[in-house]
């Protein structure tokens, strides 16, 4: 119970150190939810959820992201429409269970990922979860960049200029210097994901096909083999990595997130989820006339050009707009995914180092931290534009990372939201825990298999495809 | 009643409608930080297992990750 005594220490505890333009910043936002809160008009409801979505569609959205969306692209044009359309709602749904613990972890404890592993589980566990977020990161964003190169190399524009022109973006939506205003960019540039959508009504699906899929999860991609194990581990790492989970907490700390506005971040996160799912199946539908036609993509999804080939291959079926919004939209995919994840690994930094780490900080106040979101993006985006760097290693290298890192991850965020000292009453009940602990189970299986068969063929035991 | 202008106007030394937003939202300034620390987690003899597991499968996700690259810059 909270007595009287307890709140006046704790005020004269705030009252002797220094308020900082990030407690400001903060301060306003929420100072704007508390009005929504309490106003009576009709437009209240709304507007309190307009100013508590974001980093739940900006997560889901992030990780639509280049390679994601291309594996999406390569799914439908090698399999058409059919068991993957429900399996990438289904993908995404397991993203909302683990996307949800984060939710509800930021909001209870006001603490980032890596800061809570760091402060229960010691230095090295700190440490191992910060340096394998950030070496995953940074390959991650040199296929972000390899993705936005791509996506502009359909318009003719060349590698360094293309890569520049990402770069200069991204660096400029970084130094927002506010949270608020780094999440509104942010956010209207997810919006341009669905740029997928008109892409897939101009190649004409068959739309009761579709729903048939969505319905029946048919028809089958025929006999199990290695590359369909391939691509359904592709699209398992397209939905759920473990970035996400630093990201959303993280974010959601820096808005400010209390436990009153879980309901919120439970609907933001829920509505990502859903976009995302829309947006990727859209992609699938969009590039299943290829398998329609039976136009041979295998080679695309591994290339540097992958968004310009797609584009030129879908040209003939959706036309010189079709294939434009293709590459415009893979172009996106990258630069949010740019975004998001350099802030992701100069949140863990921060919060491991304990330097100063906010988007509502100045440069000034917070050089590190910036320092560590700009040159993740700037070495990555030098990776592209060196001559026969190794980018298609680099390609494999990611995926395999990123799945290898997920089980640590999954099992850290299960450990903390289990955690009655740091949860309270919203430690995870019975229910949570089967989904939780089911979707965990399921990706590590996945995760092994898969990196078990990667090494496999590159051995040379089981063959390519 | 803390007004748009008192936020406009606020600066680093006129901050008490800061400190009164944060305190009732239960949120520490940023440079108070772990206010409440939590500290190190009293471990189960479980999650003591399940960590050394984590610490075996760290090390072999490196031989992997290492044989990998191994392997393709080799072809």
């Amino acid at each position: 119970m909270v007595t009287l005594s307890m709140q006046k220490s704790s005020e004269a505890t705030l009252l002797s150190m220094q308020v900082t333009t990030e407690d400001i910043q903060r301060a306003k936002d929420r100072l704007r939810v508390r009005n929504a809160r309490t106003s009576k008009t009709p437009f209240s409801r709304l507007l309190l959820l307009f100013l508590l979505i974001g980093p739940g569609i900006l997560v889901m959205l992030g990780e639509n992201d280049g390679p994601s969306m291309l594996s999406y692209a390569a799914t439908g044009a090698t399999y058409g429409i059919g068991f993957f359309i429900p399996f990438i709602v289904l993908t995404f749904t397991m993203a909302f269970v683990v996307q949800e613990l984060t939710v509800r972890l930021a909001a209870v404890t006001h603490r980032g990922h890596a800061e809570l592993i760091f402060e229960r589980f010691g230095s090295f566990w700190g440490w191992f979860s910060m340096i394998d977020l950030a070496i995953g990161n940074l390959l991650t964003l040199v296929v972000e960049f390899i993705a936005i190169q791509s996506g502009l190399g359909y318009f003719g524009v060349p590698t360094p200029i293309a890569v520049s022109i990402g770069l200069l973006l991204s660096i400029t939506v970084m130094l927002s210097r506010r949270y608020w205003t780094w999440e509104r960019i942010a956010l209207v540039l997810s919006i341009f994901n669905c740029l997928f959508i008109p892409v897939a009504i101009l190649v004409h699906p068959h739309w009761g096909q579709v729903g048939q899929a969505l319905i029946t999860w048919s028809p089958l991609p025929g006999k199990i083999n290695q590359n369909l194990l391939l691509f359904i581990m592709s699209d398992i790492g397209a939905t759920v990595t473990p970035w996400m989970l630093f990201f959303q907490q993280s974010a959601l700390k820096d808005k400010g997130l209390t436990p009153k506005d879980i309901p919120h971040a439970r609907i933001d996160t829920a509505l990502g989820a859903f976009l995302a799912a829309a947006f990727g199946v859209a992609a699938i539908v969009a590039t299943s006339v290829l398998f329609t036609h039976h136009v041979d993509a295998s080679n695309f999804s591994s290339g540097a050009f992958a968004a310009a080939q797609f584009a030129q291959a879908l040209e003939p079926y959706a036309g010189h707009i079709g294939a434009t919004l293709f590459a415009l939209a893979i172009l996106e995919a990258g630069l949010l995914a740019t975004i998001t994840i350099s802030s992701s690994t100069a949140y863990a930094f921060g919060e491991v180092t304990g330097a100063a780490h906010s988007l509502n900080r100045s440069v000034k106040e917070a050089k590190g931290f910036y320092a560590v979101m700009i040159a993740c993006a700037a070495f990555a985006a030098a990776i592209v534009i060196i001559p026969h760097a190794p980018l298609t290693l680099i390609v494999l290298v990611v995926n395999v990372i990123a799945t290898l890192a997920m089980p640590p991850a999954l099992i850290f965020l299960i450990l903390l939201v289990n955690d009655r000292k740091l949860m309270g009453d919203y430690v995870n009940g019975r229910i949570a825990n089967i989904f939780a602990i089911g979707v965990t189970v399921f990706l590590v299986l996945a995760g092994s298999i898969w990196g078990i068969m990667t090494i496999l063929t590159g051995l040379g035991i089981l063959p390519n495809s | 009643m803390i007004t748009t202008k008192k936020m406009t106007n606020s600066n680093v030394e006129n901050n008490d409608w800061v400190i009164e937003i944060l305190n009732s939202d239960n949120l520490s300034l940023a440079n108070a930080k772990c206010s409440k620390p939590y500290g190190k987690a009293e471990l189960k003899p479980f999650v003591k297992i399940l960590l050394w597991t984590m610490r075996v499968y760290v090390l072999l996700s490196f031989i992997l990750i290492v044989t990998q690259i191994f392997i393709s810059l080799k072809k």
